[in-house]
């Protein structure tokens, strides 16, 4: 192909990444979006956190030991030390996230401060009289106490908790403005300082007890095939090869979508003559394809940046690697030419957008197997079913791109390379169908192609 | 290189069990001005298509400048029937866009664009959105769009349809320049009378087959009707038994307005028949009837245009 020739696809295809791209819509919908999301993401939890009100009052408890009170005060402020920063750091240990500098935790925790339990306590009263009930529960109504628990002798009694310890209840009465939060926390706190005052009479120490049955913290480590080469274990690994098809999905079919509508755009406007006086078919199909690559790379740019944001901010690159991100780069690109040949196929057959609904169809059926593919691939990244979808055109990058990244051990080369390979090959194969169709698609008008007149096209032009 | 700018032969197109060009053999000589008529369906399109390579022919030969028009694709300037513009990109970027399509050097272009669309009599709209013009403005920049990079051969299909009588002037006017410049043009229409008042040279089309080659003079001079229109001012039988009794009179008819027709015989003068005539009283109009292109279409075909433009009892007498 002559240089005049190559300029007039870059002409092309700078014009297709300008109208698409660098267009308010665009960069808004999917530029400013998503990073808009991705902070909200993040802001909205601290947000959330700050409208909670914390729980502050006097609890009234009617029972017949006296003990309750001061079992129930200990039970708070033990709760509040553990809530500022123990559940923090209990729930990102959980997720596997390093936070050893405690920023993280210290965050979260901060934030949710105001939402822990606040400056409750609470005051015994012995059923003494037939009316104590009722009147308390008339002094919460006025806002005296936030709430009027009755606590049946017999569940406090460690003598009789043995068999009949579920027959009574306690009674717990609650304003009608407590919000449902508010109710659950003092009926927890309740519950569990009736299991204290058990002990207590039983002459157990709680404390103890507990320590006992603490299970202890189990840190996961993967062996490398290599020594010294382990590696931590976390529930985000997952997520990643999750991510990397949802990215890839994304990526490949935004742009994908704007070279579909493009190019029905140009059949319905009958723009596209004139664009053919001055460019062969062919050459038009590649500039488009081109130049919604640079799309569908500033897409993957857009959200997979944020993605290793993210993962940089959580201290988990270890779970990405240059070279895995260079094979995502491989099979990123295998997946948007087949994505982009589908769409241009199917774009030029067509006149307007709902006829191409009936050739989507199919396609996303065969496209939408990755995603029931997720759970069997990243829980066996190396088995048979995750090999042959790897191999398997036109799915072969999306499942690749998932092995590689849920693979604890790494994708055997010869796999990575036979996987391009058929993925080179099949996008070959499907770029020169949708070239051959697009040449008889894009001047045709009327009712579209049946998919066998299609396969006719491919087989005449 | 043969003077032809198009040579085709033979050339025939087949769509389904439709035949929309039959065995059609066509040369337009450099720096022609040639009209390409015929009604409605009668292949023009699929002809001009094929000429510009946008479809390939089932069969026959076809040379445009020598060659294959995909090769000279930025020395042909082309108006396609089904023409539209991207209806969000700004004119001037349109023009741009399609500018450097045709091979046109970037720097030169914003000049080239700013004085084009003055000329069409569109300033300062560059930085309009195509969709925000008439749609008779975008017919002009699709016009303008069609030899921004000043082509050497000019197809230019239905270029009228759409336009006001006004903008169809301007058209017509700017046709005539770009053929002065030595420019071959070639226009199809089935609007037979605009061609008529443009075209050096006329081929006319019907149902794929070829049914008129020739300049307009000698197809003037082939369908001349030899007929002298006069309407007197009196009674018109008169005039009629008048002209009846000369030698060079073949026959005489009055029509329903009261016109006298008087059809000459071959080799006469017909400025001596026109002497008698107001000679023998007062006339409204006396005038030498011309064969149009609509009643030469008529005739080569045997049947009535779909436009209706030509009256069938005049092109009895062709």
């Amino acid at each position: 192909m002559s240089d005049r020739n190559l300029a007039k696809i870059g002409v092309i295809a700078w014009r297709e990444f300008r109208h698409t791209a660098l267009t308010k819509a665009f960069l808004f919908g999917a530029v400013i979006l998503p990073i808009g999301m991705m902070g909200m993401l993040l802001v909205l939890p601290l947000l959330f956190a700050s409208q909670f009100k914390p729980l502050i009052g006097e609890v009234a408890v009617v029972d017949s030991t006296g003990s309750f009170a001061g079992a129930f005060d200990a039970l708070v402020v033990e709760r509040r030390d553990r809530d500022r920063s123990g559940d923090a750091e209990e729930v990102i240990r959980r997720l596997g996230i390093d936070d050893r500098g405690g920023m993280l935790s210290g965050g979260i925790a901060a934030a949710a401060e105001d939402a822990a339990v606040g400056e409750v306590t609470a005051t015994d009263f012995k059923p003494n009289s037939d009316d104590l009930v009722e009147r308390l529960k008339k002094e919460a109504r006025d806002g005296r106490w936030i709430a009027v628990a009755v606590i049946p002798e017999e569940l406090l009694d460690e003598a009789d908790a043995t068999e009949e310890q579920k027959a009574p209840m306690i009674d717990l009465f609650l304003p009608k403005e407590t919000s449902p939060r508010h109710g659950d926390e003092i009926s927890d706190l309740i519950r569990s300082t009736t299991v204290r005052v058990r002990f207590s009479a039983a002459g157990d120490d709680f404390e103890r007890v507990q320590t006992m049955l603490d299970r202890p913290t189990v840190d996961v480590r993967r062996l490398g095939s290599e020594a010294g080469k382990e590696s931590g274990d976390s529930k985000l690994r997952m997520l990643i090869p999750f991510g990397f098809m949802m990215l890839l999905w994304i990526a490949t079919f935004t742009a994908g979508n704007f070279l579909l509508t493009s190019t029905i755009e140009e059949k319905s406007n009958k723009v596209i003559e004139v664009v053919l006086s001055a460019v062969g078919p062919l050459q038009l199909l590649w500039g488009k394809i081109l130049g919604l690559a640079l799309v569908s790379l500033v897409i993957l740019i857009t959200y997979g940046g944020l993605a290793i944001a993210g993962i940089a901010a959580l201290a988990l690159t270890e779970l990405l690697s240059i070279t895995v991100l260079l094979w995502a780069v491989v099979f990123f690109l295998i997946a948007y030419f087949t994505v982009a040949a589908l769409m241009a196929a199917i774009g030029s057959a067509v006149n307007e957008l709902s006829e191409a609904q009936t050739f989507m169809a199919p396609v996303m059926v065969v496209l939408i197997v990755p995603m029931l593919l997720w759970m069997p691939i990243s829980e066996n990244p190396n088995g048979t079913l995750a090999v042959v979808a790897s191999m398997l055109p036109p799915i072969l990058p999306f499942a690749m791109v998932m092995r590689i990244g849920a693979a604890t051990d790494p994708v055997p080369v010869w796999q990575l390379l036979l996987s391009t390979g058929i993925g080179i090959g099949s996008v070959v194969g499907l770029v020169w169908a949708a070239s051959r169709i697009f040449r008889v698609g894009i001047l045709m008008q009327g009712k579209p192609p049946s998919p066998l007149e299609l396969i006719r096209w491919i087989r005449q032009a | 290189m043969s003077s032809n700018c198009i040579d085709l032969g033979e050339v025939a197109k087949t769509f389904g069990g439709t035949r929309a060009v039959r065995d059609l053999n066509l040369q337009i000589p450099s720096g022609s001005l040639c009209g390409f008529l015929g009604p409605n369906g009668a292949g023009k399109s699929t002809t001009i298509r094929m000429i510009m390579s946008i479809i390939r022919p089932d069969r026959g030969s076809l040379r445009v400048l020598g060659g294959d028009a995909l090769d000279h694709k930025d020395r042909i300037g082309y108006l396609p029937e089904e023409r539209g513009v991207y209806r969000k990109m700004k004119v001037a970027d349109y023009l741009r866009y399609i500018g450097r399509l045709k091979g046109v050097d970037a720097a030169s272009l914003r000049k080239l664009i700013t004085e084009s669309l003055e000329r069409i009599g569109l300033p300062g709209v560059e930085k309009k959105r195509c969709e925000e013009l008439s749609k008779g403005m975008q017919q002009k920049v699709q016009f303008l769009a069609a030899i921004i990079h000043k082509p050497e051969l000019i197809i230019l299909d239905e270029p009228f349809s759409g336009l006001d009588p006004v903008n169809a002037m301007l058209l017509h006017d700017l046709i005539r320049e770009l053929h002065d410049e030595g420019r071959t043009i070639l226009f199809s229409t089935h609007v037979l009378h605009q061609a008529e008042r443009m075209c050096d040279r006329i081929v006319m089309i019907d149902q794929g087959s070829k049914v008129l080659d020739d300049e307009l003079e000698t197809i003037r001079e082939r369908f001349d009707p030899r007929t002298i229109i006069a309407e007197p001012l009196g009674d018109p039988a008169e005039l009629s038994s008048l002209l009846k009794n000369a030698p060079e009179v073949e026959s005489i008819e009055i029509d329903d307005e009261g016109r006298v027709h008087a059809r000459l015989r071959q080799d006469i003068d017909a400025d001596r028949v026109m002497a008698a005539a107001i000679a023998g009283g007062p006339l409204r109009s006396i005038e030498r009837a011309r064969t149009t292109l609509d009643e030469v279409f008529l005739h080569l075909v045997n049947r009535p245009l779909q436009h209706g433009a030509a009256d069938p009892a005049e092109a009895a007498h062709v």
